[in-house]
């Protein structure tokens, strides 16, 4: 999400309010000269002997965040955050290492905690609730992060990168008139890489695929490394049947954002319709981590396994994913199939008369219907 | 572009399979795709032309490759035509070259009107410059998809049509060695749908990915699949229990009460009649032309045979 780049990382050194021990202290000067690197064997040296020092394990974390290894910081956090679950350095630390790795619902939850700990509308508080707001989107949660959103909306209506957010989540649900009117904010300030790409954004959920190209095309020559601009293109060309464009065009959002989910989705879509499996299956992983438990991304991987003729495996997944979402027309379409292919007849049947009247009851919705 | 798998032609399978090669040929699908310049649409029409708006649309043929072009009035944009999709009972829809890429044409031809039309898909499609009024860039997955079941084994075509191997698997080892090929006759009616349903749509493709409207009337496999007395199992009411694959479609349609009574009827299920169906109080010939009416798409100027078998109401909303 492009609000991304407005945000300042808030990857903190713990500032303690008594003198630390010797040996911590050590570390933390050469920490917070910058040199994190040599101060990670500093701590660990200090943590073998203090193994349930909060402070040791969070200012390790930093520094190993710092050095891009996120995993290991993750872990030293949860060993921190079991010690003190309520620590709100700690927990903040945790959710901008989740937000980091792409772990967008965990960051999401762990923002969420430390958000009512901040004085409302003050700097803190405004980084924390545009990232909560981006994970918000990236979850493809759009509701409450407009409702996040609309405080500050209200404030400072003039924060360009507020505009972006705010009006990306409401093109996303939908929202167009909304939507338009915080265009509008930013096409005053003249012609821009996020403007283009809210326009763009709005032409794609008209399903004016061509519009949206060509205004998708202008933001990714104003500013070719804005996040979304060219997984958005991609979806464009999709809608075009120019799949061999649109891989090419996902393949560069992830570089310029490795966790953009409709870039990794895409791709393991299209990897299955070329039928290569492995692959399929890596990016839909991927899009899992990014939207744990999403019925599409479940849906997806199960049809890559009847596929790739792992008709089990596919039909146990189908069946939780019917428990979890039995109006999910395509999952029953897709399981039907699979009973069919392994015999199970008088089941098979059942799923297509599901089939027929989800589709009968979503005829007699349509408004003109005869 | 060129993607050569291992394809069976019919002069191959012909020397032990004479009966079955001589009368595939005169079949629309061995003359799925052909050649631009092969194409008796075009010879026996040497000029079409139809005006939209600001654009007027031409083909010529005069010997070689036929000739599309588009003008404004202004400007004039001209391709050679290098395929036609298409038998031509319904139509022809044309590919053209540009910069190495395949486009196919904004106008086809249309039996019905014997003259030019949209492409189905085109009619809304923008056109804010000659070039896009020409047509519309086919991307290479697609070319392999549109290929793929308009000819046989290959992305650009070696062997044009649906030959044998197109649905005979292990053709190209049983021409060499006479191993055995899999009995289609054995296949269930679900298994069948499957086959013939790679290109004309199985039910599932349909009900994943739509339409789900008029334009699906189609796609016979998943029209059929909806039908009350379809079943997954059952022989009497798969594709080739009323289609010979070798022969052109029949349009008498008296010949398919014999498929219908095959149920329809007060037989005795001793005597092999599994699935009994209701014996029709209306008529006892011609059940085609009031359980499968034709339906026309609009803009497409054919009547489709309606493969969902049923009982139509007046005034119904059309199943999608």
């Amino acid at each position: 999400m492009a609000g991304a780049q407005f945000l300042i990382a808030l990857l903190a050194i713990r500032v303690f309010g008594q003198q630390p021990p010797e040996a911590l202290a050590e570390a933390l000067r050469v920490h917070q000269a910058g040199d994190a690197k040599a101060a990670l064997p500093l701590y660990r040296e200090y943590l073998k002997e203090h193994p349930e020092s909060v402070d040791g394990l969070v200012n390790f974390g930093a520094a190993l965040a710092h050095e891009g290894l996120f995993d290991e910081a993750i872990r030293q956090y949860d060993k921190a955050l079991a010690l003190q679950p309520e620590n709100p350095q700690v927990l903040l630390n945790l959710a901008l290492a989740h937000y980091k790795t792409g772990r967008y619902a965990d960051a999401s939850a762990g923002f969420g905690k430390v958000l009512p700990r901040l004085q409302p509308f003050s700097a803190p508080h405004r980084q924390i609730s545009f990232l909560l707001a981006d994970c918000d989107i990236r979850l493809g949660q759009y509701k409450p992060a407009i409702e996040l959103l609309n405080g500050y909306d209200q404030k400072t209506p003039d924060d360009m990168a507020l505009a972006y957010l705010l009006g990306t989540a409401l093109l996303k649900d939908k929202q167009s008139e909304r939507g338009g009117v915080v265009i509008d904010r930013i096409l005053r300030k003249g012609e821009s890489a996020e403007s283009r790409l809210l326009m763009g954004t709005v032409k794609l959920n008209a399903l004016d695929f061509t519009g949206a190209r060509d205004e998708l095309q202008r933001a990714a020559e104003l500013n070719p490394k804005l996040p979304e601009v060219h997984g958005s293109l991609g979806l464009a060309l999709l809608g075009l049947s120019q799949n061999d464009a649109a891989t090419a065009e996902f393949r560069r959002e992830l570089e310029v954002d490795p966790n953009n989910f409709a870039a990794v989705f895409q791709l393991g879509i299209l990897a299955k319709q070329e039928q290569r499996y492995a692959k399929a299956r890596e990016f839909l992983a991927r899009s899992l981590r990014l939207r744990p438990g999403d019925p599409a991304v479940l849906y997806q991987s199960a049809t890559v396994d009847v596929a790739s003729g792992k008709l089990e495996e596919a039909r146990l997944e189908l069946e939780d994913l019917i428990r979890r979402s039995p109006e999910f027309t395509e999952a029953h379409v897709s399981l039907a199939g699979v009973y069919y292919k392994l015999k199970r007849k008088e089941e098979g049947d059942r799923e297509r008369a599901i089939v027929r009247r989800l589709t009968a009851e979503a005829q007699a919705r349509q408004p003109a219907s005869r | 572009m060129m993607l050569l798998l291992l394809a069976v032609a019919v002069p191959a399978c012909a020397g032990c399979h004479p009966a079955e090669a001589k009368s595939h040929a005169s079949t629309p699908m061995m003359q799925a795709l052909m050649p631009a310049r092969d194409s008796s649409v075009l010879r026996d029409n040497p000029e079409l032309r139809t005006r939209r708006g600001v654009y007027e649309w031409t083909l010529r043929s005069s010997g070689g490759d036929p000739v599309y072009s588009v003008s404004d009035g202004k400007q004039t944009v001209t391709a050679k035509l290098r395929w036609a999709f298409g038998f031509g009972v319904l139509g022809q829809t044309f590919v053209y070259e540009k910069d190495g890429a395949l486009y196919e044409s904004t106008m086809s031809y249309y039996a019905a009107t014997k003259g030019l039309d949209y492409t189905p898909g085109h009619v809304d499609r923008p056109q804010r410059n000659i070039e896009e009024a020409a047509g519309r860039l086919i991307d290479p997955a697609e070319v392999r998809r549109c290929f793929g079941c308009h000819s046989t084994g290959s992305a650009e075509p070696v062997n044009t049509g649906v030959q044998c191997s197109h649905c005979h698997a292990d053709t190209a080892q049983h021409a060499v060695s006479l191993s055995k090929v899999t009995k289609l006759r054995q296949s269930s009616s679900e298994e069948i749908s499957g086959l013939c349903g790679a290109c004309h749509r199985t039910w599932e493709d349909i009900a994943t990915n739509g339409p789900k409207d008029i334009n699906n009337v189609r796609f016979q496999p998943y029209r059929l699949a909806n039908s009350k007395c379809y079943d997954a199992e059952d022989r009497r009411i798969s594709c080739t229990a009323c289609h010979e694959p070798h022969t052109p479609a029949s349009h008498v349609t008296a010949g398919y009460d014999a498929k219908c009574l095959a149920c329809h009827t007060q037989g005795n299920p001793a005597q092999g009649n599994r699935a009994q169906g209701n014996v029709c109080k209306v008529g006892k010939r011609d059940c085609v032309t009031c359980h499968m009416p034709k339906t026309a798409i609009p803009g497409i100027h054919f009547g489709f045979t309606d493969h969902w078998i049923r009982v139509v109401r007046p005034g119904e909303t059309y199943p999608q």
